[in-house]
């Protein structure tokens, strides 16, 4: 009585992710846009970059 | 699905309760260190706040990162949550995952620093740089919503937690 629909046999029908999921992957998927476009922008990522004090200053504004 | 004993659980949950938290409070930590490097204009302690945070990221950071990571998955493993089945779980995972995985590539560019700034005259210049404030901000952030996700529980099964559901419903009912 608890699962009034017919036994679907094999064929399990599942529902899809909640709106949580599906909202959470888009902002994950544009703040990955976006940082890559930053790395890409401001001449790749690591420690010598980091060194040279080249963090300090916005991408947007390193690159003018 | 094999699931822990009762005492086992507890256990299990405390630790990785205890190095997730800690793993959040050494980050804060290590903002507060970066903010004053950035901000100081003294040099010593742009200097000793370089060095300070170069320790903590080998000594606290890396272990309560392993250990959060570790006790994490041997608690969903252990319970009937699942790893997989759980779209928070999933997420947690992920996140705890990928932030790991920073952090240790980041120990390169800590070490790094620590030594410009343990030399006998460390070049301010070369170290007031924002990306241990920004590292450390993000990292922050996602700790904080991995603490979210862990009280909140948000609903959501994976189709394979609702196919495995399915499966030990019809198992019971047999």
């Amino acid at each position: 009585m608890d699962d009034p629909a017919p036994d679907p046999g094999d064929d399990v029908a599942t529902t899809g992710p909640p709106r949580w999921v599906k909202v959470s992957a888009i902002i994950a998927a544009v703040l990955a846009l976006l940082l890559a476009v930053a790395l890409l922008a401001g001449g790749g990522h690591g420690p010598g970059r980091h060194a040279s004090g080249g963090f300090g200053v916005p991408t947007a504004a390193a690159t003018r | 699905m094999t699931t822990l004993p009762p005492r086992l659980r507890s256990a299990a949950l405390t630790v990785h309760i205890a190095s997730s938290v800690g793993w959040l409070g050494a980050v804060i930590a290590v903002l507060a260190l970066a903010v004053a490097a950035r901000t100081s204009p003294d040099v010593a302690t742009v200097s000793a706040a370089f060095v300070a945070m170069e320790l903590i990221g080998r000594a606290v950071l890396v272990p309560l990162a392993l250990a959060s990571l570790l006790t994490g998955v041997a608690q969903s493993l252990g319970t009937p949550w699942g790893l997989l089945q759980h779209y928070w779980v999933l997420a947690k995972l992920l996140l705890t995952a990928v932030a790991t995985a920073v952090l240790l590539a980041y120990l390169e560019t800590l070490d790094l620093l620590a030594d410009i700034a343990a030399g006998p005259a460390p070049d301010l210049a070369a170290l007031r740089t924002s990306s241990v404030v920004l590292h450390s901000g993000a990292a922050l952030l996602v700790l904080l919503v991995i603490t979210a996700l862990a009280i909140f529980k948000p609903r959501g099964m994976t189709r394979y937690g609702q196919r495995r559901r399915h499966a030990q419903r019809r198992a019971a009912q047999a």
